[in-house]
């Protein structure tokens, strides 16, 4: 590796020049700081996995996880749904002359009523939805389809949408914009649903299902805005603007009775824009409050289901479905989280037992173990 | 170091002066570099298979449409801000085993030879851990969310308690165990935590969550999109959410851990073997803690050597002396219920230094006599 000739004291030299600090003359110190950091001796915490260390952590998650795993079991089990179908497939079902004879322009509504019963009385508020299968909110083109400008009310935008919406851009007809635009706006769900209890004396009450409070708060009141101007109509305001190519009606006109819940900020429209992750979901449609006095909300008995059939879904082969739920502190009925925990709690209950053994037989062996040479 | 020397230098990778720094440049600084650029190499396959494979089994259920599952301003910053600096000091200042053992016993060597940490079964070993996470992120959410309603209490702002969850949400759900899922696993692997460590992988979590609260905290003028827009906070104002995300973290992180305890407990490696041993104390440290405590014991404060401190400061002794003291009576804690050992006696009437290390450790004070005697503690195997 070396020259066999080397001159003893060259190699001497850069030496002893170096171990001085601050060298002498021509000599640079090129020796790294002698500090902790630099030298790799800073001061560390060195853990060490051993069975004896994890056995605890072990017993711990598996005698929390368990409880609440079970909580949960239980407290999902609690909750009752309710769902029923009514695309209207079969030849027998009640609305099965709706679903076929849908069309896009029909100016009478299509209207079929259900039949079910509930078995057990539901309590305190109950969730309606509807929910819908083979239905991809969550296709990229479909996802990216929407302004969010334009529906925070950016004046701008509302006249000018964004490219991303085409081909629901602008009307094909008049060549206005279109407000909303977008594919997700397009395609917003426009079925109607009542329900209405029989009594056991034979008279037919209507529920009443309260429409706000489905929507988060601040989609409602920071996200989506409508535009803002001098008019105080929103007819006013969206004039120039074309609706959906798939609506009846425009966006002013979504719900004209309440200032507050019509334009962008329809609360079913802010609820339809909240893109679904997965082909079969549900969304929030109406709430039913608890009544003030102590009788149940939905009483067990008969009920009627009146759809207004306007979403037709057969082109696709999707399904309609409509929940009713109650709710707890941990959402919707969903044993799986409860399952899932009291598994999860269980398996490392017997692996805290089986590290128990190993380290009962094998640690005491290893005090003696010498390091081999 | 030569003309000829200095060329060579120049044209190699590594030049030493003298022989003696071979060793700890091979033993110490070359293990390291292995220990840590294996892990490097591991570690980043690991997480990016975490990363990835989710987004592919999205694919199932949107239609093969290329929907991303995370939001395009995670995508971007996961392998930039979420999870590099941890890999990074960690391959920086992680020592799995001391210098001084290194050095002491080079035969650990033989437990990297051969490229043994970067061969298949290695890592075909961390492809199935990432696999494995990647599933249980997503179908862990999937389950969660399919067909069921979240509630978020949503105390936030108002008093609703049932609201809808979207595909963002889903998949920030997903995100947020992945970043913490890897992070902890390397955190679990990492063997010498020094400020820098617990600085950079907490760091590094908090980092996250506080970049998701602004990223959604704002409507951010220079966004053409908003629909991130409190995504995050909705997330974890549901306790749901919360629950699942521990959930899957730790289901996660389990198959590992047990790998990793089973193996060291069943067959260890000549190198975990050495990193439970405690250091033995070279003869000159052993001699310098005997004087001082010598020192101690002749100026009078005797009383500090209570026989607990005793026993910590001796656990790694392997001392064979016992100290007399000559001097007058001092304060002393004295175990009145304890008798005077006829061991004890006999030692002492032999006078000098003996063995006593078979006697527990108590002070003892002989009336009349005079004597402050006491004895080491047992001897600790090292």
């Amino acid at each position: 590796m070396m020259a066999s000739s080397y001159n003893a004291k060259e190699e001497d030299g850069p030496h002893s020049g170096s171990s001085t600090n601050g060298g002498t003359g021509a000599a640079k110190n090129k020796k790294p700081d002698n500090t902790a950091f630099k030298q790799q001796r800073l001061p560390a915490w060195q853990p060490i996995l051993t069975a004896g260390t994890v056995l605890p952590a072990f017993f711990v998650i598996g005698l929390i996880f368990i409880p609440i795993g079970i909580g949960l079991y239980v407290t999902s089990n609690n909750i009752k749904e309710f769902e029923i179908d009514y695309t209207g497939l079969e030849l027998g079902s009640p609305c099965h002359d709706c679903s076929k004879n849908f069309t896009w322009n029909s100016t009478t509504p299509c209207v079929c009523a259900l039949n079910f019963t509930l078995e057990q009385p539901f309590e305190s508020n109950v969730y309606m939805y509807y929910g819908l299968s083979n239905f991809y909110q969550n296709h990229r083109r479909y996802v990216k389809s929407r302004d969010d400008r334009q529906l925070n009310g950016d004046p701008t935008s509302l006249m000018k949408p964004s490219k991303e919406c085409e081909p629901y851009r602008t009307s094909a007809e008049t060549k206005e914009p279109i407000a909303p635009c977008g594919a997700i706006a397009n395609s917003l769900f426009n079925d109607t649903l009542e329900l209405y209890y029989i009594e056991p004396n034979g008279t037919t009450t209507a529920i009443h299902l309260a429409k706000k409070g489905i929507a988060w708060w601040t989609d409602k009141h920071v996200k989506f805005r409508n535009p803002v101007d001098d008019k105080e109509n929103l007819t006013e305001l969206f004039k120039g603007t074309a609706k959906p190519v798939n609506w009846r009606k425009p966006v002013y006109e979504l719900d004209p009775s309440d200032p507050e819940n019509n334009g962008f900020i329809n609360e079913d429209f802010i609820v339809w824009m909240r893109t679904a992750a997965l082909p079969t979901f549900r969304k929030l449609y109406r709430i039913i409050h608890k009544k003030p006095s102590t009788t149940s909300t939905l009483p067990s008995g008969r009920y009627i289901l009146k759809v207004t059939y306007n979403y037709p879904v057969h082109s696709f082969s999707g399904r309609k479905r409509m929940i009713l739920s109650t709710i707890s502190w941990m959402g919707g009925k969903n044993p799986f989280l409860g399952i899932a925990y009291i598994t999860v709690g269980s398996i490392c209950f017997f692996l805290g037992v089986v590290l128990l053994i190993i380290h009962h037989k094998y640690d005491t062996r290893s005090n003696s173990a010498d390091i081999p040479n | 170091m030569g003309k000829e020397g200095r060329q060579a230098a120049r044209n190699s990778d590594y030049a030493i002066p003298k022989f003696k720094h071979l060793k700890k440049m091979l033993l110490v600084h070359g293990h390291y570099y292995y220990i840590r650029i294996a892990e490097l190499v591991q570690y980043f396959f690991y997480k990016n298979v975490c990363f990835i494979f989710p987004q592919f089994l999205y694919q199932f259920f949107c239609g093969f449409s290329q929907q991303p599952l995370y939001d395009t301003a995670y995508l971007t910053l996961y392998n930039i801000s979420f999870t590099s600096l941890p890999i990074l000091l960690y391959s920086l200042v992680e020592q799995h085993v001391t210098i001084d053992t290194l050095k002491r016993e080079p035969s650990l060597y033989r437990d990297i030879a051969k490229n043994s940490l970067l061969r298949w079964p290695v890592f075909l070993y961390w492809t199935c851990l990432g696999v494995f996470d990647a599933v249980i992120f997503f179908f862990g959410a999937y389950f969660l969310f399919d067909n069921t309603t979240f509630t978020s209490n949503g105390q936030l702002m108002t008093t609703n308690t049932q609201m809808m969850f979207g595909n963002w949400t889903f998949g920030t759900l997903i995100f947020t165990v992945l970043v913490f899922t890897v992070t902890l696993k390397l955190a679990l692997d990492t063997r010498h935590w020094t400020w820098i460590n617990h600085f950079v992988i907490w760091g590094s979590l908090l980092f996250y969550v506080i970049f998701s609260l602004l990223w959604g905290g704002i409507i951010w003028p220079f966004l053409n999109y908003q629909r991130m827009y409190y995504v995050f906070m909705q997330m974890l104002s549901s306790g749901p959410a919360w629950l699942s995300i521990i959930l899957l973290i730790i289901i996660s992180l389990l198959p590992d851990v047990i790998k990793k305890v089973l193996c060291r407990a069943v067959c260890p490696t000549a190198t975990e073997r050495a990193q439970t041993t405690r250091p033995c104390l070279t003869r000159d440290e052993r001699e310098e803690q005997e004087e001082e405590v010598h020192e101690k014991l002749l100026s009078g404060s005797v009383a500090e050597l209570t026989p607990l401190s005793f026993r910590r400061s001796y656990k790694r002794r392997n001392t064979n002396s016992t100290l007399l003291h000559l001097g007058a009576a001092e304060t002393l804690s004295l175990h009145s219920s304890s008798p005077l050992p006829q061991k004890l006696l006999a030692h002492l009437s032999e006078g000098g230094r003996s063995d006593l290390s078979s006697l527990s450790p108590y002070m003892l004070r002989l009336s009349g006599a005079g004597f402050a005697y006491y004895a080491p503690g047992p001897e600790t195997p090292v």
